[in-house]
């Protein structure tokens, strides 16, 4: 899974950002009315939480790593899993997707 | 001669009237189907079957020919068909034969414009005219057919035309997330307005957004199948649920788009993922590098997702992908070939993870070029240096020498972690082990106290420091940090923890010093620790325990004289008997490693047998069962041989009241993992002196002797407890009764059963065959201890009795042994002479049976 993507914050984010941003995220999909995506929201916090433990994600420890992918089509869609906030596009993107 | 100059002009002749008939024939032949051919009636049926068939070219064609026979009659069928077959010209992008009929229709045939409009703009269109697009869109949307109206109303949206206004603004507020604006804009277009199904799609696609996927589902079901609506929504996809078989290159690409990534990335992704399944993993890197975007990247995009995807692709793949993979990395790093730092990040990365990075330097590689892209960052660094000591630490022989050299590896990286964040404490921590494992006492030393400077405060630190103080029975300094570490942290149970083990293992210390002060001082302590275990909340640290472990080493550690008459020890005295039986076996260990015995501790026996009836005892004994097989093995026959005793004392206390719990106790004795063949017997044999006719202790009396009642006892048994009313006793002696004769059933020992075989009932008295005896006691021998239990539990025996007579065989087959091997040297003993007769012997006096109530045979 992407945890920066499902909790929409940049990869250089501080530990305070990522908090503010994982809070953020709980409010809007709380587990009663969205379990999946709060389940989604915490592996993504514990994922990226602290610096040692997104340095050490990025190094390729193992055992910071989770939903493996196992080819590039797989990385695709755990990518767009992550997506909890669909966001709609722009409306020159989505006509350009009408239009396609 | 006459007669061959008339046979030459015979066949002169005949040849020419041959010739004539053959060419007569072929002329009717072609009357008649130049009749056929220009029949119209013949070219009519051909060309509207032509025309049903789809094959409007060759349809056209026929009309064509009917025209020229009869314009009049053919024109309007004509021109009609030549509008469809360059409606299909136009589809199949063959412009050019469609314009050629186009303008056959006009200027040959004089065809009014106004009848050609559609297919002349369609025309038009395709070749990009926008106005004839337009025109078109228009023409479309004013038809009276509903498919052609939805299709113009799907151009004019697309368009952004006038007439699909609402519809324009339904999609600005869409992408603007307006929710409540698009439902108004959208309540204005009626059920019957060709944009229905655009109302349609834009609320699915807004259900989308909201992560409605059940309501966008509904919405996208429900669109006409052949408008752009309902193609689009096809990439609506709920990824959450999404299988990769279904994702292919066009539902990527419109992924792409509607997320907003790059769409030229989906056919490069689609190509590398083809190579990625063919093991060809440097190619798919490669076409991803070929794709136009930005890649390798570290950005919180699609792309940085498959860039992080290679970077950790090894964990995923089998051991002989894994290390192909790994190779291509290395060679693509340590060749030099890859001069972007991009590339020798994103490889060098990978390459950590082969035996071979170390030696191209793939760590620094993979530190310069991190510095270079993302910027200097000396947590990472010695997260890094950190890394390569763990990896220094994973070893394949663990052999004193590799273990050590290990470590010093592991030292020399760590130091150097430290010198890149000389403020990162995880760094010192781990220095910290790898000297408590080289065994450099003074480094640690200095080193714990260089940490305790630089991080006063962090509560890890000081419990770090404190734990190696109690390990090393430091416990004064030990307990200062852990001070410390509380005000730091006060509400880390930890901490608060180790404070009680700390002050556990001081008063210890004291009490083990045996002085009058010392004694003096381990009290003092001990009041301290009841006042931090007053706040735990965990049984293990509970108040009582603590009381428990206080008055255990008063016993112990103190002269009788001397001990102390505290208030808190009496409360010993108050506890039940099944809490202070479960809380000793927690502490026994401690009693035991004091005294070096593993008896009970005396205080709990003596509470114990203070449990005045055999239901105050039954609590205890099942704890105690529970508790006493959860211990090793020498541990537990020490226990076992105890609560035997007490046992046996318990049954003592049974009255005719107590026929509920004399069950209960059977029972627990009956289930329980140990085999207690005595006790149950005893227990039955009790009850039944009690009361003889009971039907359930006369059942189990049976079970429990593996005697088989005649159908009789059963019988009375059933009767006795039908006159009882006792149900329990009934329902087992059924159940028994069933099982008996479905036994009896299969082992069918009649004559007639077995007449064939020559065998017959009064034959058998139930033992096996001396040679069958032989055979399954060699069986059993050639089994290991395992395979004899499984053996035996699938002959029907439970677990407990199959393991004891497994080990109960071992040792008569090895006594066996022994005595036959003896026996070998054996001298043959003389005959003996004839016994005199003996004078009678005195009578034994009985001995006292354990039933007896005056007897007490439960002494330590």
């Amino acid at each position: 899974m992407h945890p920066y993507r499902a909790l929409q914050v940049a990869l250089d984010a501080d530990s305070e950002t990522i908090r503010q941003h994982y809070l953020a995220a709980i409010r809007q999909h709380p587990p009663e009315k969205d379990p999946e995506g709060f389940r989604l929201i915490n592996e993504a916090y514990e994922l990226i939480k602290t610096e040692e433990v997104r340095l050490a994600r990025e190094m390729g420890a193992k055992r910071f790593q989770t939903s493996f992918a196992d080819s590039p089509m797989e990385a695709a869609v755990l990518f767009f899993k992550a997506s909890l906030e669909n966001n709609p596009p722009s409306e020159d993107d989505f006509y350009t997707f009408l239009r396609s | 001669m006459f007669g061959e100059i008339k046979l030459e002009s015979f066949c002169r002749l005949g040849r020419f009237f041959f010739v004539a008939k053959r060419k007569r024939r072929r002329e009717k032949k072609k009357n008649i189907r130049n009749q056929s051919e220009n029949n119209p009636q013949a070219i009519l049926k051909l060309a509207e079957k032509q025309l049903s068939e789809g094959n409007v070219v060759r349809a056209r064609e026929g009309f064509k020919r009917l025209l020229k026979q009869d314009p009049e009659v053919y024109f309007e069928r004509f021109v009609e068909v030549s509008k469809l077959a360059i409606g299909v010209a136009i589809s199949e992008g063959k412009l050019t034969q469609a314009e050629q009929w186009l303008d056959h229709l006009k200027d040959d045939l004089g065809v009014d414009f106004g009848q050609l409009k559609t297919e002349t703009l369609k025309l038009a269109a395709s070749r990009g005219d926008q106005s004839a697009q337009k025109e078109l869109a228009s023409v479309m949307f004013n038809s009276n057919d509903e498919v052609l109206r939805r299709k113009g109303a799907d151009e004019l949206v697309l368009m952004q035309a006038d007439e699909a206004a609402p519809i324009c603004r339904a999609i600005a507020y869409l992408c603007r997330a307006q929710w409540d604006e698009m439902r108004q804009e959208l309540q204005e277009i009626g059920r019957k307005s060709p944009f229905a199904h655009w109302r349609l799609f834009l609320r699915g696609c807004a259900a989308y957004y909201q992560n409605d996927h059940t309501l966008a589902q509904s919405c996208f079901l429900k669109l006409p199948d052949e408008t752009i609506p309902a193609q689009k929504s096809k990439a609506f996809m709920n990824w959450r649920e999404v299988k990769i078989e279904n994702v292919s290159e066009s539902v990527l690409k419109q992924a792409c788009c509607l997320m907003g990534e790059p769409v030229e990335f989906a056919s490069a992704l689609t190509q590398s993922h083809e190579f990625w399944e063919k093991k060809k993993y440097f190619k798919a890197y490669e076409s991803m590098k070929a794709a136009g975007v930005s890649f390798p990247t570290w950005e919180v995009d699609l792309v940085g997702q498959i860039t992080h995807f290679f970077q950790h692709a090894h964990l995923t793949l089998s051991y002989e992908d894994r290390n192909r993979w790994l190779e291509v990395a290395v060679k693509f790093v340590g060749s030099h070939r890859a001069k972007s730092p991009g590339d020798l990040y994103a490889l060098s990365n990978v390459s950590l993870h082969s035996d071979e990075g170390e030696y191209i330097g793939a760590w620094d590689i993979y530190r310069e070029n991190r510095e270079f892209l993302r910027g200097p960052n000396p947590v990472f660094n010695a997260l890094s240096w950190m890394e390569q000591a763990s990896l220094a630490l994973i070893l394949e022989c663990e052999c004193e020498d590799c273990l050590e050299l290990a470590h010093e590896e592991a030292q020399t990286h760590l130091e150097k972690a430290i010198a890149e964040a000389p403020e990162y404490e995880p760094a010192y921590r781990k220095l910290l082990e790898t000297y408590e494992a080289l065994d450099k006492t003074s480094e640690r030393n200095k080193l714990l106290d260089q940490m305790s400077r630089l991080f006063p405060e962090s509560p890890e630190v000081l419990f770090d420091a404190a734990k190696l103080c109690l390990e090393r029975k430091s416990y004064v300094k030990g307990l200062k940090y852990l001070e410390k570490a509380r005000e730091a942290a006060p509400l880390d149970q930890k901490v608060a923890t180790e404070i009680r083990r700390g002050l556990l293992g001081k008063a210890i210390k004291h009490y083990q010093a045996k002085s009058a002060s010392q004694i003096k001082s381990a009290r003092a302590t001990f009041e301290l620790l009841l006042k931090e275990v007053e706040h735990a909340t965990n049984l293990i640290d509970s108040y009582n325990l603590a009381v428990l472990k206080w008055a255990a080493l008063e016993e112990v550690m103190v002269e009788k004289k001397a001990s102390l008459k505290n208030e808190k020890l009496l409360l010993v005295k108050e506890m039940e008997p099944h809490v202070v039986a479960f809380l000793f076996t927690l502490f026994q260990e401690i009693y035991n490693e004091l005294l070096n015995k593993k008896r009970p501790y005396k205080p709990i026996s003596l509470r114990l047998k203070g449990a005045k009836t055999l239901e105050q005892a039954i609590p205890m004994v099942r704890i105690l069962l529970d508790e006493v097989f959860k211990k090793k093995m020498m541990v537990r026959m020490g226990w076992l041989h105890w609560l035997e005793k007490y046992i046996n004392q318990s049954l003592s206390k049974l009255t005719k009241k107590d026929r509920d719990v004399a069950i209960e106790m059977y029972r627990l004795l009956k289930n329980s993992s140990h085999c207690w063949d005595e006790y149950p017997d005893r227990l039955i044999q009790k009850w039944l002196k009690i009361d003889k006719k009971d039907p359930l202790f006369s059942l189990w009396k049976f079970q429990n002797s593996l005697e088989v009642p005649t159908m009789k006892e059963l019988d009375e048994i059933r009767k006795e407890a039908e006159k009882r009313g006792d149900q329990v006793a009934l329902t087992e002696v059924n159940a028994y009764s069933k099982r008996f004769e479905s036994i009896a059933e299969e082992d069918d020992f009649s004559d007639e059963a077995n007449s064939h075989d020559g065998f017959s009932a009064d034959e058998d008295d139930g033992e096996m065959d001396p040679h069958e005896v032989e055979l399954l006691r060699l069986m059993l021998e050639s089994m290991g201890r395992k395979e004899r239990i499984k053996y035996l539990m699938e002959q029907g025996m439970p677990k407990y009795q199959a393991e004891l007579m497994s080990d109960q065989f071992e040792l008569l087959n090895s006594a066996s042994k022994k005595v036959k091997a003896a026996s070998k040297d054996l001298v043959k003993p003389k005959r003996l002479p004839k016994p005199q007769p003996q004078p009678e012997p005195k009578t034994k006096p009985k001995p006292k049976s354990f039933l007896d109530p005056n007897q007490s045979e439960f002494q330590f």
